[in-house]
């Protein structure tokens, strides 16, 4: 039984382009989601902001509350934990409001990695994955996030002798999503040989492998459950949630062994009984195609080394057996980091996805992902309480 | 000293404006025989023994001007 869920949703304009600072963003973000949810800016008790691991420290902070007219809270903090901050802002809001600490909390994520002279690959290209002063890294040029999610995905096509191609009806089937959706950046069609021919970034890794850095913001607004059956808005009830974080360094965290994602859905499957069959959606964080094949075996939606096979036949697509990352994901909609797909699966789950609104959705997985397949986090969200 | 591929990349992109000339390059966690995993780059590899599991073998190269352990087939 759902002890909260998620009310309101905001979300502002996403662009490729410089656009106002974050904190704005973020505000905007939170009024919309207030407004969606039918509730006042003074029933707002809490505050949690997720930050962006690639944002400098000043970027977004506990000032959006006032820009955003929030007074008076029960509850403020900023998140930092990596691209699981989102999902788990829910989860410490969904805590907070079972335990009456606050009646409605705002979690909100923004950040401006891009601008009108900064790409992704200058946005996301840090040193300091691999060393902690990224001094080694930036002499071996092994900088960039893509680096250490490729060396994850080339041991595991080497383990299981696969091709490249086996990523190629991902980003397919995440262009056909994508295409669907009025919010998706990139919306043009996409075949297999064109995938094929886009460029390397990083091997395994062609560009269509890669996520879509956006600068926007995204909120979303906790109530307890029983609050939320009683709001105008439809509601997504958070039915299941976890967490794992095994603490590994980048070194020893490209074990293929699902890092923290098997603790995460213990937890967040066990209590309520759920198996993979269960799962009508699933909306992975996917900042590379080879994490959405790594989930669905870590999830176990399909067994270790079967993922190519798995969604090779077009089911992760529209009209798929198993629809995944449905507004388009990271590769071709937008990358929001967490919010991205908490968006999507609350669209979904409301009813409220337009042209790529799926029949069922009565349960949707959604995962959260951070510091290079370590740190992990889902949710169960259903558009009943239990 | 000598050691195993444990992972490794091939990377095209250019991160900084300094790393241009070597594109594509390749890095790499190597496992040392001493036990220990490092971070490097694989040098005279051909594509058919470039593989996770590769022996390799530490050698001294110039990258961008200094010069740094990497690893060579064994």
């Amino acid at each position: 039984m759902a002890v909260a869920a998620i009310a309101g949703l905001g979300m502002t304009e996403l662009s490729r382009r410089s656009t106002a600072p974050a904190v704005d963003l973020a505000a905007t973000a939170i009024r919309l989601a207030v407004a969606d949810a039918g509730l006042e800016l003074s029933d707002v008790d809490g505050l949690l902001v997720a930050t962006s691991p690639v944002a400098p420290p000043h970027r977004l902070d506990l000032t959006v509350a006032r820009r955003a007219g929030l007074t008076d809270l029960r509850l403020a903090s900023l998140i930092g934990a990596e691209g699981t901050g989102a999902l788990q802002a829910i989860q410490l809001a969904a805590l907070a409001v079972g335990a009456g600490a606050a009646r409605a909390v705002a979690c909100v994520f923004a950040d401006t990695p891009v601008g009108d002279d900064v790409g992704g690959a200058a946005a996301f290209g840090q040193s300091g994955i691999f060393s902690d002063d990224g001094e080694l890294d930036a002499a071996y040029g092994a900088v960039g996030w893509v680096t250490a999610y490729a060396m994850a995905a080339r041991r595991y096509l080497d383990r299981y002798a696969l091709p490249d191609s086996v990523f190629a009806p991902i980003a397919v089937a995440q262009r056909d999503w994508a295409r669907l959706n009025p919010h998706a950046m990139v919306r043009a069609p996409l075949t297999v040989e064109e995938y094929l021919a886009s460029r390397w970034v990083v091997e395994p890794f062609r560009l269509l492998d890669c996520a879509l850095p956006v600068n926007g913001g995204i909120a979303v607004v906790v109530v307890p459950a029983n609050v939320a059956a009683e709001l105008r808005a439809p509601a997504a009830f958070l039915v299941g949630m976890g967490q794992g974080h095994p603490g590994r360094d980048r070194l020893t965290a490209l074990a293929l062994d699902g890092g923290g994602a098997a603790q995460a859905r213990a937890a967040a499957f066990g209590p309520a009984g759920v198996n993979p069959d269960d799962i009508d959606a699933c909306e992975f964080y996917d900042p590379f195609s080879y994490v959405t094949l790594a989930r669905l075996e870590d999830y176990g939606f399909c067994g270790r080394g079967e993922g190519a096979d798995f969604v090779a036949d077009g089911r992760l697509g529209p009209g798929g057996a198993l629809p995944t990352n449905t507004g388009g994901g990271h590769l071709s909609g937008f990358y929001l980091q967490g919010m991205t797909p908490v968006a999507e699966a609350v669209l979904q789950v409301r009813g409220q996805a337009g042209e790529r609104q799926l029949p069922r959705r009565d349960l949707v997985l959604v995962t959260g992902e951070g510091g290079v397949l370590d740190h992990h986090a889902c949710l169960l969200l259903s558009p009943r309480p239990s | 000293m000598t050691g195993t591929v444990y992972a490794y990349a091939v990377v095209h992109q250019v991160f900084r404006s300094e790393l241009a000339t070597d594109v594509p390059y390749i890095v790499a966690l190597v496992d040392l025989d001493d036990g220990s995993r490092v971070l490097t780059r694989l040098v005279d590899f051909d594509a058919e023994r470039l593989r996770v599991g590769a022996r390799v073998e530490m050698v001294h190269r110039q990258i961008g001007g200094r010069t740094l352990p990497v690893c060579a087939p064994a």
